[in-house]
């Protein structure tokens, strides 16, 4: 045995693949370290804030620091030489600090968006798999109801929603994931539907194993990538919904921060020439949203190859 | 650099909302108005007529019997201010009041010629009596109301018994074309006051007659959608449901022509939309913008000056007393003590604000300042919690919901960050509140009728009349017809209706007092603030006179050319 040796490459672990694949598209990088950073900010976000964000400072309608004054500022606060903590973001027409806001928004923001999101994918791929698999009356029934839901204009639904049960951050993730389930009902159940007549399923029913186990076992698991891959766009939604139900007075209560809210309470003070209140949550919200969606739209476009 | 793109962008969008019907220089009497609503009725029994923009159009429109003096003083902010001890006749030339037989017997103008071309008589006096008395409207018998409160004889409660007769009897009566006789039940110093109120304000009564059907003999359809026909000295030209009203001066107008030819009403729901048009030269006054926005008025210049007064606009935290566990004094004194007054008046206000040291609005007959006081004392109201029972808030959270602090969404400009304030200061007595805005239908439904909100903060309410035993009456004794905080104390009770009916200015005026030290010490509203009434108005324009119901008179304002 003198021949040469092949070098063989070893095998590359999971997660070196994925990283590998990372580098080789930088929109799913950046989107992953945007959906990174908010999921870290709606854990630590008002801990981290300078300021508690619904105690008003005494500071009113402050406007951000010059850019020039930015430099120094940062110097002196890492060297704490600062009697109070600079509103980085100006402060608002209560005196609540807009930096410490915006950190603290993904709280609600991101929670409600994350919870809404695995509710209606729960709700939705059971339903899905029962109205894809066993195609009976009640299937039917099923389908015909989400048409039904998705036909009523959502915000509208969602504010006789939030007006019957309250202002209350459970009551808008209940009626997000509401509003969502169909979307996730029927990417499941068209994906079940051809799923079913594959042969690994005849096998499984073959063998005398039940219809609902079959479903479960052998069906569900092959048919949740679309719904898994429709998640994070549908976070992204959901933050950009409950915005928009603050914004319009029907979502969570002040002085929450929350990025909705306070672009609304910033938003008359534009023509007054004070545009910090409602610009930085702008900016946050757009941010945020374009990351899940980014990462929506990667792995969608990874999923159909 | 930065204030002037943006109202730059927002002007360019205003102008073109509003370039169909531009002021120019050439077009002098024609006066532009903004405000945020649109008139949504024209008849005084109609739910419609709450709408502040449809008071502005029937004060116009119509005309009174008899109105408030001038004082010939203005406030600081440049409002003319009316004296409310002193009246001249309107469409009454003159009166008198004959004390042996309570009958005022008023002598009415001749050659007072309405919008309809119809001459007024002692006719429509009657006809508009009668028609208050019938409480045919939908809104209310508001019409009704007034007279009462005004001690109007014939105008008492079981007249509304459903199968009561309200048609008028010999209370009102006419002597001759230009003579009627009114009597009333007693003497009240309200009685004058009441003729001022535009719910009682003169219908044209052949006119409306003219309109009348067998199932609307009142005509409350017609001048709910059509129009208003009176005396007054602006005469409707046109009404675009939703939109916009104009009104041209009545050419016969028994005091000679209003000096603008036409008025133009018009609904810009967007505060920036009516700074914008005001500082573009698009509109004249624009009204109901924030303190904040009058101030950026105020310091922008740009052609445009603020009018104010502190007028009857104030700011109070209702407790209500049906609702546990505000029926305790010490607990609402507590919370008394933790309002932070002066960072309302500053923050909330932005200066434009007095702090509130009674129960009735300081500029009425009969206010009083009160011995008994709240300041912010954090201290003090700690020490009230603890005797209340509820140490450092400990126990307060057996009341689920309670301590929901309600306010009108729409207002959420200026009541958000006041409420913020308020929330954050009662936490630092251990009083944790939630703050619960809600839209105004829900909040009227809610507070007015209800009278299921513990506790609310309400800058939109005013008595219409300015008189203490008004501001009091119906709003502090037992089952009044404006005490939606549910307030029942014997003590303010005994007081009425002999405060009504005392004819010795001081004693009254005594009287008045201690019912005020006494809602004062318990306190069942807390008054936080009187906040001025403003206009923002193009220079040139003046002649903005402040009446208790908020609406300018039109006949009042002047152009510079």
């Amino acid at each position: 045995m003198t021949g040469q040796a092949v070098p063989i490459a070893p095998p590359t672990p999971g997660r070196w693949r994925a990283a590998a694949r990372a580098r080789r598209s930088p929109l799913l990088l950046l989107g992953g370290a945007i959906v990174s950073v908010s999921l870290v900010l709606a854990v630590v976000g008002p801990a981290i804030a300078p300021y508690d964000p619904i105690e008003p400072t005494g500071d009113v309608l402050v406007p951000p620091p010059a850019l020039g004054d930015i430099p120094s500022l940062i110097a002196q606060t890492i060297g704490g030489s600062l009697e109070r903590p600079v509103h980085w973001f100006g402060t608002d027409q209560t005196g609540l600090d807009i930096f410490s806001r915006v950190l603290a928004a993904p709280q609600v923001d991101v929670l409600i968006g994350v919870a809404a999101t695995a509710l209606a994918l729960l709700l939705g791929t059971t339903l899905g798999l029962l109205a894809g698999y066993f195609r009976g009356r009640s299937a039917g029934f099923i389908a015909r109801a989400s048409d039904v839901f998705q036909s009523i204009p959502i915000f509208v639904l969602a504010m006789i929603v939030v007006v019957f049960t309250g202002r209350s951050t459970m009551a808008i993730i209940v009626t997000l994931a509401i509003l969502y389930t169909p979307i996730y009902l029927r990417l499941t159940a068209s994906e079940v539907a051809a799923q079913a007549a594959r042969r690994h399923v005849e096998a499984s029913r073959a063998i005398g194993n039940r219809e609902l186990v079959t479903a479960f076992r052998h069906v569900l698991p092959n048919a949740l990538t679309p719904a898994l891959v429709q998640a994070s766009v549908t976070i992204g939604w959901a933050i950009l919904f409950t915005a928009g139900l603050t914004f319009l007075g029907a979502g969570v209560r002040p002085p929450t921060a929350e990025w909705g809210g306070m672009i609304a309470s910033g938003a008359n003070l534009l023509i007054l020439g004070q545009w910090w209140p409602s610009l930085f949550p702008g900016i946050a919200i757009s941010i945020t949203v374009f990351g899940f969606a980014v990462v929506g739209d990667r792995l969608e476009a990874r999923f159909r190859g | 650099m930065r204030k002037g793109t943006s109202i730059l962008l927002t002007a360019t969008v205003a102008t073109s909302l509003l370039a169909p019907a531009a002021v120019t220089a050439q077009d002098q009497t024609q006066l532009v108005i903004l405000s945020p609503d649109a008139v949504a009725a024209l008849d005084t029994e109609a739910p419609g007529t709450l709408v502040l923009e449809s008071m502005a159009a029937l004060v116009n429109l119509m005309e009174p019997l008899v109105e408030f003096a001038p004082a010939g003083t203005h406030s600081e902010g440049g409002v003319h201010q009316l004296d409310f001890t002193s009246f001249e006749g309107r469409l009454a030339e003159s009166w008198e009041f004959d004390p042996d037989t309570l009958t005022y017997r008023f002598h009415l103008r001749q050659g007072v010629i309405g919008c309809s071309g119809n001459e007024f008589t002692a006719d429509d006096v009657l006809y508009t009596f009668a028609r208050a008395k019938s409480a045919s409207g939908t809104l209310g018998p508001l019409g009704w109301f007034m007279f009462n409160t005004g001690g109007v004889a014939g105008f008492t409660p079981d007249v509304l018994a459903p199968d009561a007769d309200r048609s008028l009897g010999d209370e009102v009566t006419k002597v001759d074309d230009f003579t009627v006789d009114i009597k009333v039940a007693s003497q009240r110093r309200l009685f004058l006051p009441v003729l001022t109120d535009f719910f009682v304000f003169i219908w044209d009564s052949k006119e409306m007659q003219a309109h009348a059907t067998e199932a609307d003999p009142w005509s409350h359809e017609y001048a709910t959608t059509t129009n208003a026909p009176s005396f007054g000295p602006y005469c409707l030209e046109s009404w675009t449901k939703g939109s916009e009203l104009t009104a041209v001066a009545n050419p016969s107008y028994y005091r000679g022509p209003a000096a603008i030819d036409r008025i133009v009403f018009r609904k810009v729901p967007e505060t920036a939309n009516r700074i914008a048009a005001l500082q573009a030269g698009q509109a004249h006054i624009v009204q109901n913008l924030t303190p904040r926005d009058y101030e950026f008025l105020r310091q922008a210049g740009n052609g445009v000056h603020v009018d104010s007064i502190v007028g009857n606009q104030f700011l109070f935290l209702g407790l209500s007393w049906n609702v546990p566990p505000f029926e305790n004094q010490a607990l609402r004194q507590a919370f008394a003590y933790a309002i932070p007054y002066e960072e309302i008046l500053s923050t909330g206000y932005g200066g434009q604000a007095t702090k509130w040291e009674g129960t009735v609005p300081s500029s009425y007959v009969g206010f009083h300042r009160t011995d008994a006081q709240y300041t912010t004392d954090l201290e003090k109201a700690a020490h009230l919690l603890d005797e209340a029972g509820f140490p450092g808030g400990a126990g307060l959270d057996q009341y689920p919901g309670v301590l929901r602090l309600a306010y009108v969404a729409e207002r959420e400009s200026t009541l958000g960050p006041i409420a913020t304030l308020i929330q954050s200061s009662f936490r630092q007595i251990g009083v944790e509140l939630e703050l619960d805005p809600m839209p105004q239908a829900q909040f009227a439904d809610r507070v007015f009728s209800k009278h299921d909100v513990g506790m609310f903060l309400d800058d939109q309410d005013k008595p219409d009349l300015p008189t203490a035993e008004y501001a009091l009456g119906p709003f502090m004794t037992t089952g009044g017809p404006g005490n939606y905080t549910l307030f029942s104390d014997p003590a303010v009770d005994a007081y009425f209706p002999a405060v009504y009916e005392e004819t010795d200015p001081a004693k009254q005026d005594q009287m008045l007092a201690e019912i005020q030290e006494i809602i004062m010490a318990t306190p069942n509203w807390l008054p936080i603030a009187e906040y001025a009434t403003q206009w923002g108005v193009r220079d040139g324009v003046s002649g903005l006179t402040w009446h208790p119901d908020l609406q300018l008179r039109w006949y009042d304002l002047k152009v510079e050319p």
